[in-house]
């Protein structure tokens, strides 16, 4: 019986090789990015801190940029007094490596030291709690957890369409209600993240204005390491949102993750 | 299971040995009790304790010739430093007449002593005892019960509920090739079965002036209620070796027909046999317990006990603890037994009992031991006084209740020292102000250094490996889904079938043709372009192939699209075939051969317009 069915499982075998062979394999960061970290890591412990900066910022740039990398890096701008780098720095590690404690402890050892004291507008617990899938799970986390299901939808399927048996289609009926979840939550994620609409402050203080430019009016001075939430942007301006208040501020004071 | 045979020799050796040097023993012994006139008998005297000894003088022989004897064996053996040492005259009795016949006594001097063996009867019939010409394996023997029986025996037939009964098994054989015995099935309602711990017990026996061999199984049992209760019977599965006797067959068949002789030859023509054996039943009766004098407290336990109870230290500090050990043991079920340990007393503060418990089957009696120790610490001077242990139990043999009470036991408690009631306070002013950490000191945690916490450099949206996960599966699934329903189509369209398998067999048929060609097989060859043409316009245009022929072939083609001299050459084709075929005439090879190219062309034309 299954004979008969063979042909179109070597296709698809060939075409799953071919476009192994066909995709580029980018290669992984060279070991000169590598190199770079540890020596980073190195200087670190000698307390030579914007040494440190700066060879963690050659690494990122040479295309190493795991989370454990700017958490490093945030460190480095703690020790050097720089805490809006470091802020910025911890959340973008946060991204990567949603469930590391010492990222989450040193982001909120960082912002305890701000000057003012405005909570970041975080959901509360219960809710992240509840939304565990947005706020557990790293957006490549996600990401490979749909690719995996959207796989097994079609590896049910496929099977399906030539075993008609009932419990398959209770499984792909149960696994296609976890992809879209799942999924959905990607997509969230990922439009997030795509949005940069989170930044922090990173000079010693910066004036927000009523419009884009500094011909308008002062209306408030918000200082280094402030999370805000960006609206809009225009030209050299941002639109920005702070405990309610809304304002013009220049990009040169933030640091936009 | 045991392997007996290993052990018989061993053990008769070692039971020999067991008798002690100074004590000698003359016992006779014959190996049956009823034989026939052309049988014969063994007997045997044993000395025991000595080898010293002259020959054995039969005192009284008759109605007996010896036929063969003595022939004597010595035996000599040490275990555990002491030596043994036996003698063994074995005579072949023949019978002279019939009726009761008695062999002995015999006497033998050993040493300078002179002992006397007891006779023994011995009763002698006429004829054959067996039928042995019908009994050529020789099995009668065996299911008598003299060669072979179980016995079941127990210690007492009365006793108290929850007392307890030494039950014994005992398997006794003789001249039997014993190989295999099961262990019995000891289950039994309304007892506890208690494992007499090691194997069971072989020896030799006497009975009625024969040798058997036993094993024994022993088993403890603690009756649960009271009444008439009846223990067995046990049966036994003994598995023996029986010598085929008679004359050995040499036919082949006859081998095969009764099987296992082939076997017998390796083994020196032997079969083995399972026979069950039934032991007889046992009533034992099991009495209550009296209901007089029966103390309060009784926890059930039934034999002969002994309590000590320890205190230690005596002279404590407040808050220190005080170990109060109960040890309970003796003979009897002390998984039965228990002891009120003091819980609730004023002025200490108790900790659950840490308990022990260990009982196992010695010498045929329970006996056991159960520990209890108690930590309990005095939380004030005013507590001095530790409470009596009282235990009760029954005791069968002199049938009365036993009460037991060690204690009250008296402490010496002293107030606690100033600085240590200092201590306690402040770890409770600590205490107090738990759930809010004072922080010293706020830094961060250090950096990464370990490859594994430092997470993926690689994205996800940069990886193939991502994109070959979403694709690959979705695009097997298209592939699969379409080659389904290509086949579904297959299946339900039938015109669709023919068509799309029409050139595959049109080509097979010329195939076929070209080879008929080949081996001149003429008639072949006309049949199979014949068909290879008018199945594959049928197949096309979904016609029976009955209906193409060269008269319908135009009206049949008509409204394809076919151009007019295609038509004719193909009719010109079919009626070249028939010819052929129905009226045979002369073969020409080389118009065969353009036939059949011209017939591949046509082919090829009529696919391209048709379809």
């Amino acid at each position: 019986m299954l004979r008969r069915y063979y042909k179109p499982f070597i296709i698809i075998f060939a075409v799953i090789a071919l476009m192994e062979f066909i995709v580029p394999q980018q290669c992984f960061a060279t070991d000169d990015a590598y190199t770079t970290f540890v020596q980073a890591n190195q200087v670190y412990k000698g307390t030579n801190y914007s040494k440190a900066i700066s060879l963690y910022n050659k690494a990122l740039s040479l295309g190493f940029a795991p989370g454990g990398l700017y958490y490093n890096l945030g460190n480095a701008y703690y020790r050097n007094g720089d805490l809006g780098k470091a802020i910025a720095s911890y959340l973008r590690a946060r991204q990567l490596l949603p469930r590391n404690s010492d990222v989450l402890e040193n982001l909120n050892t960082a912002r305890s030291q701000t000057i003012d004291k405005i909570v970041p507008n975080e959901p509360p617990a219960a809710l992240r709690q509840f939304l565990f899938l947005y706020y557990k799970f790293s957006l490549d986390e996600l990401l490979w957890m749909t690719a995996v299901l959207l796989a097994a939808v079609f590896l049910l399927l496929s099977i399906y369409t030539f075993f008609r048996i009932s419990p398959i289609r209770s499984f792909i009926k149960i696994t296609v209600i976890v992809f879209v979840i799942i999924g959905t939550t990607a997509a969230v994620k990922f439009y997030n993240i795509l949005s940069h609409s989170t930044a922090v402050i990173t000079s010693k203080e910066a004036v927000v204005r009523a419009g884009p430019g500094d011909s308008y009016a002062e209306i408030f001075v918000i200082h280094n390491g402030t999370e805000i939430k960006i609206l809009e942007k225009k030209d050299n301006s941002a639109k920005i949102k702070v405990d309610k208040k809304k304002g013009w501020i220049n990009v040169n004071d933030i640091d936009i993750i | 299971m045991l392997k007996l045979l290993k052990y018989t020799l061993l053990t008769s050796f070692l039971l020999f040995a067991s008798v002690s040097q100074a004590q000698v023993k003359v016992l006779a012994s014959i190996n049956k009790r009823v034989i026939s006139l052309n049988e014969n008998v063994n007997f045997q005297v044993t000395v025991e304790g000595s080898q010293k000894t002259l020959m054995p003088k039969f005192e009284k022989l008759t109605g007996f010739s010896i036929l063969q004897g003595p022939s004597i064996s010595r035996q000599m053996s040490f275990v555990n430093g002491h030596q043994s040492k036996s003698v063994t005259y074995s005579y072949i009795l023949k019978p002279n007449a019939v009726g009761s016949q008695t062999i002995g006594p015999v006497t033998v001097k050993v040493g300078s002593q002179k002992y006397r063996t007891k006779p023994i009867q011995v009763e002698i019939v006429k004829g054959n005892k067996n039928n042995s010409k019908n009994d050529p394996a020789g099995t009668a023997d065996l299911s008598t019960d003299q060669n072979i029986f179980l016995n079941l025996q127990v210690d007492k037939s009365e006793v108290y509920a929850n007392g307890q009964i030494s039950l014994a098994l005992t398997l006794y054989y003789k001249d039997v090739d014993i190989t295999d015995v099961t262990q019995p099935d000891f289950k039994l309602k309304g007892f506890f079965v208690y494992d007499d711990g090691g194997r069971p017990v072989q020896q030799r026996v006497m009975i009625d002036n024969m040798i058997y061999q036993s094993v024994r199984f022993q088993k403890l049992l603690i009756p649960l209620s009271a009444g008439k209760h009846k223990i067995g019977p046990f049966s036994i599965d003994v598995t023996i070796r029986v010598p085929i006797r008679g004359k050995r067959r040499r036919d082949p068949f006859d081998d095969n027909f009764f099987g296992g002789s082939i076997f017998g030859d390796f083994f020196g023509n032997y079969k083995t046999k399972i026979v069950s054996v039934k032991s007889n039943p046992v009533t034992v009766n099991i009495r209550k317990l009296p209901l007089t004098g029966k103390p309060d407290g009784f926890s059930g336990a039934v034999g002969n006990f002994s309590l000590n109870v320890d205190v230690s230290p005596k002279t404590v500090q407040v808050g220190e603890p005080v170990t109060l050990t109960v040890k309970l043991s003796g003979k009897g079920n002390i998984d039965n037994a228990s002891i009120d340990m003091p819980k609730d007393t004023r002025g200490f503060r108790i900790y659950e009992p840490e308990t022990t418990r260990d009982s196992r089957v010695s010498e045929g009696q329970l006996v056991g031991k159960r520990t209890y120790k108690q930590a309990m610490v005095p939380t004030s001077t005013n507590a001095v006084l530790i409470p009596a242990i009282n235990f009760s139990y029954f005791n069968p043999e002199t049938k009365k209740y036993v009460s037991l009470k060690r204690g009250p036991f008296k402490l010496k408690v002293k107030p606690m020292p100033e600085d240590s009631k200092l201590r306690i306070t402040e770890l409770t002013s600590i205490r107090n102000n738990q759930g809010s950490i004072r922080i010293l000191n706020q830094d961060i945690f250090p950096i990464t250094t370990s490859v594994d916490s430092l997470g993926s450099s690689k994205r996800a949206i940069n990886n193939p490996a991502f994109y070959t996960l979403v694709i690959a599966p979705a695009a097997a699934w298209i592939i699969l889904a379409a080659f389904a329903r290509r086949r579904n189509r297959m299946l339900n369209d039938t015109a669709l079938y023919r068509r799309t398998n029409a050139s595959k067999k049109v080509k097979a048929r010329l195939k076929k043709a070209r080879s008929a060609l080949k081996n001149d097989n003429n008639k072949l060859f006309y049949l199979e372009l014949s068909d290879a043409l008018t199945h594959f316009i049928a197949d096309q245009i979904h016609i029976p192939a009955a209906q193409v022929t060269a008269i319908t072939l135009s009206k049949i083609l008509t409204g394809y699209g076919i151009p007019q001299e295609t038509v004719e050459e193909l009719k010109n084709t079919l009626e070249y075939c028939d010819f052929g075929r129905f009226a045979p005439g002369e073969f020409s090879k080389v118009e065969a051969e353009k036939r059949l190219s011209a017939s591949e062309r046509l082919i090829t034309e009529l696919e391209k317009v048709i379809s």
